[in-house]
């Protein structure tokens, strides 16, 4: 078990530079140009070399690469000597828009990722399995019917559109929440539940419809095996039959999507539902690093999901273990 | 100026743009006039995007130079508490005095002008202030210090200890700077936020964009980008130097990253904090039209006039016959384009380069009398140029908004027989992509807004063409003319000190440049935002095309 550990996190390891390089390569590939970016409207010639020395951009590539992963272990200096800014290893690198180490930025941002992207996924699940263990034993019946008929509404709708439905009707029409933003949980745990609420309950609407369908076509094919109809067979209670038979052995598929889901909402892929709602997360930070050409937190951003992701899997897999006795780790 | 984060910001939201909107007449500085200010409270200000920079000397949009105006003192400053806004001293005592032909400036600064910490604005902070501008780590802001002082070409900066000698301080309370050239509206150059002092003890370089030192009304107590900015007083600024600010609010709460449209719907909605909220970048386009024509919200709607222009560049070096050219200008539909942008909220038909407004402006049209176009002299132009059907690609910002600009563009054009081939290029490498001079199109929309309410920042800036060889990377003359009697009128212009004279010679230059068919100019910007109705104070800034906060209130 130890030793599965430590070979699929070595693998990981493994995944993250490999990422590191490759993002690396793209934004060289692009056409953009960060420091003609930062030099503004009217830029000579020789400011923009200046400006390139200043960001570091006048390297070679290689150079650049090496300063970076050098960065993650002794920290890098950057700027002027007298105003020159720290950034103490493991160092991302400092972001060419705000002068701030990407680090210290993500760190900042994780808590509301972290808050939105378990809270809402703790609800998706109970809800979605649960909906769609009804919707399997029932199956055919009416509350089948509402519970895959909600699931397809969900699925259907746009986030913006769900978000900012709720945001005009809870806040804006009855008042019953305050103005969207994200409080953290230290400073107002109250204020940080409210401000919640709404974004929750979006990501429940339109990740539930998966949920629901996947664990209702799964409960299904379980509910078809032989040892099933032996419980049935034996005179198991129904509620048994269905959860300690039926689920553990429906959950499995469930669990890998799940962890993904997880990991990659955590990694701030929940970009529009920050955006909606005024959560300064690190979707919306990705997604405003790559207009600005912001290489430093393109990069911190793609290895901070990846790390969320590749750890999800490694989680997904130890979880296989536990939940599935026909699975052994070795 | 300041256009990367406005243009931004309008490509992402004129997504579901309405057409043909009616607004009504801006309800400008609502409640400026009548009732007398409340003191206290806090106002709240929803934006969309954080600020380019705060740092005064790298701040270069609207809404940056907007917000610095709460804590940094410029040389001189506006005055727009009156009916047309009023250039007047701010650090400095006076607009400042030229001599030498406008080749240099001298600035007295008034006494008692304190920091946050209670020490003396000196003439020293302002030197080291506009020094650090030539620094590449105070990177982004306009390049007027280093294209005018003296020795500024080979300056780098005052983090190596060097100083530059064309700004002198003979004095703590006189700054005297050597120009270059003569340059008659210096003065107004000095009220952008970089002509502003920064205390040596308290810079912090490239992170001064957080930490700005203050000598304005307000102060900042925290600031986290991308997140929020919250200002309190500041205890050792005092109303009587300050021609231009009050301070009644308490504190000001900026909150930054929610999309637009739900600003709007909440600010709209005056539940709660809205009513004392504000925004500082433009209402959603597909907000736009319901806003502007609310009767219920006339009174906190604020439609601001740019002094800023939305154009079509021609070529000049690849479509060489001015008939075609001139024929383009009759051709182009301005309705249809116009609708694309928003409509009538979006701003009036332009004729000029020049936008009311701005020093310089004068009436005319050389070309079609209607905004729809004049077809029949349109064709009997390229009748008279041999009919020569021509294939021309069209630059244009790949978002829904522009691409029904395109379309605009080659409806009109293809009834005079030109052939349009489209290309959109990400809004992101938009200006970028243009104002290289690689590039390779035919026509290419543009917009820009002027730096000051004077032609000297629209006409040199786009027209000159000396720039094509100078700047290459980002050269702004995207018609690419370069007609020696252009440039020739841009010197003289430059060298008078008679504004009235110089007024009349720009004016005479826009008519110029309209001869020679090289930009269709489409609209005179408008910006629209929205405030809560507790918000009192508020002036429609016509410079910035903001609202301008320097007398916010919030009524109790």
């Amino acid at each position: 078990m130890l030793r599965y550990l430590i070979r699929r996190l070595l693998a990981a390891a493994v995944i993250l530079l490999v990422i590191t390089v490759i993002t690396f390569f793209i934004f060289y590939a692009l056409p953009s140009d960060p420091a003609l970016l930062a030099c503004g409207k009217t830029c000579s010639p020789s400011r923009l070399t200046e400006i390139k020395h200043s960001l570091g951009l006048d390297q070679s590539f290689m150079t650049q690469f090496w300063e970076f992963f050098k960065g993650l272990f002794v920290g890098r200096d950057f700027g002027d000597q007298s105003v020159a800014i720290h950034c103490s290893a493991p160092c991302l690198g400092v972001s060419f828009q705000t002068d701030t180490p990407v680090l210290t930025t993500l760190l900042d941002d994780f808590p509301a990722d972290l808050s939105l992207g378990l809270g809402a996924a703790v609800f998706f699940l109970v809800l979605g399995v649960g909906l769609g263990t009804v919707a399997a034993v029932r199956r055919g019946k009416a509350a089948d019917k509402a519970a895959v008929g909600l699931a397809l509404v969900g699925v259907s709708v746009q986030i913006y559109f769900v978000g900012l439905l709720l945001l005009f009707l809870f806040v804006d029409k009855w008042q019953l929440l305050p103005a969207a933003g994200y409080t953290p949980f230290t400073d107002d745990p109250a204020g940080w539940l409210q401000g919640l609420i709404l974004p929750w309950a979006t990501l429940v609407f339109v990740y539930l419809a998966l949920y629901t369908r996947l664990t209702r076509s799964s409960m299904l094919e379980v509910f078809a095996e032989d040892y099933m109809r032996t419980a049935r067979a034996k005179g198991l209670p129904v509620g048994r039959i269905v959860l300690k038979h039926g689920l553990r052995a429906a959950i499995t598929p469930i669990i890998t999507i799940f962890g993904m889901d997880v990991g990659s909402l955590i990694g701030g892929s929940a970009v529009i539902t920050e955006s909606v709602f005024g959560i300064n997360g690190i979707g919306k930070l990705a997604v405003d690093s790559v207009q600005n050409s912001d290489l430093p937190v393109i990069l911190g951003t793609t290895l901070f999901a990846a790390t969320f992701v590749v750890l999800a899997n490694v989680v997904v897999d130890l979880v296989y273990g536990l939940v599935d006795p026909r699975v052994r780790l070795a | 100026m300041k256009r990367r984060t406005r243009t931004v910001a309008l490509t992402a939201t004129t997504v579901a743009i309405a057409l043909g909107a009616t607004a009504c007449g801006g309800g400008s500085s609502s409640d400026a006039g009548g009732s007398s200010p409340t003191k206290g409270g806090t106002l709240t200000i929803l934006n969309n995007a954080d600020y380019d920079h705060l740092d005064p000397q790298r701040v270069y949009t609207t809404q940056g130079s907007s917000m610095d105006e709460e804590f940094v003192r410029t040389l001189t400053g506006w005055d727009e508490s009156g009916t047309a806004p009023k250039l007047v001293g701010d650090l400095a005592t006076d607009t400042g005095t030229p001599s030498k032909g406008d080749t240099v400036w001298t600035f007295h600064l008034r006494h008692g002008v304190k920091w946050q910490d209670g020490t003396e604005v000196s003439a020293q902070d302002v030197k080291y202030g506009v020094e650090r501008t030539f620094s590449p780590d105070i990177n982004g802001g306009p390049p007027y210090a280093s294209q005018w002082l003296v020795g500024g070409a080979d300056y780098k900066g005052p983090y190596q200890g060097k100083e530059l000698a064309s700004i002198q301080t003979p004095d703590k309370y006189t700054i005297t700077f050597q120009l270059n050239q003569p340059v008659a509206d210096f003065n107004e150059t000095t009220a952008m936020p970089g002509w502003s002092a920064v205390p040596k003890a308290h810079d912090t370089g490239a992170t001064y964009d957080t930490h700005v030192w203050s000598d304005g009304p307000y102060m900042i107590k925290s600031y986290t980008k991308n997140k929020e900015l919250v200002l309190v007083k500041n205890t050792n600024w005092s109303q009587s130097n300050d021609p231009i600010r009050q301070q009644n609010v308490n504190e000001i709460d900026v909150k930054f990253g929610q999309e637009q449209a739900a600003i709007d719907q909440q600010i709209k909605s005056d539940a709660g904090v809205a009513q004392t909220a504000i925004m500082q970048d433009p209402i959603a386009g597909s907000d736009l039209t319901t806003i502007a024509n609310d009767p219920s919200l006339k009174s906190r709607y604020y439609k601001i006039p740019a002094p800023g222009i939305n154009y079509l560049a021609i070529n000049n070096t690849r479509v060489k016959d001015i008939k075609v050219r001139q024929a383009i200008e009759d051709a182009i539909d301005k309705s249809t384009v116009r609708g694309a942008f928003g409509g009538s909220a979006y701003g009036n038909y332009a004729t000029t380069m020049l936008s009311p407004g701005i020093g310089g402006y004068q009436k005319f049209n050389l070309y079609s009398a209607s905004p729809a176009g004049d077809l029949t002299k349109a064709k009997a132009l390229m009748k008279a140029a041999g009919n020569p059907k021509p294939t021309m690609s069209l630059a244009v910002e790949n978002s829904t908004t522009q691409t029904h600009f395109a379309d605009a563009v080659k409806t009109s054009l293809g009834k005079i027989g030109v052939t349009v081939n489209i290309t959109p290029i990400d809004p992101a490498n938009y200006f970028s992509t243009i104002d290289n001079v690689k590039n390779q199109y035919d026509l290419v929309w543009g917009d820009w807004i002027a730096d000051w309410p004077n032609a000297s920042t629209v006409l040199p800036v786009l027209f000159d063409g000396r720039q094509i060889k100078k700047l290459p990377q980002s050269n702004q003359d995207l018609s690419y003319l370069n007609d020696p009697a252009v440039n020739a009128q841009i010197d003289k212009a430059a060298k008078m000190t008679d504004i009235k004279q110089r007024n009349t010679a720009y004016g005479a230059l826009d008519e110029q440049i309209m001869k020679d068919a090289a930009v269709v100019p489409l609209m005179y910007m408008n910006f629209s935002e929205l405030s809560g109705s507790k918000v009192g104070g508020v002036i429609s800034d016509p410079i910035l095309a903001e609202p301008s906060l320097v007398h916010v209130y919030v009524k109790h």
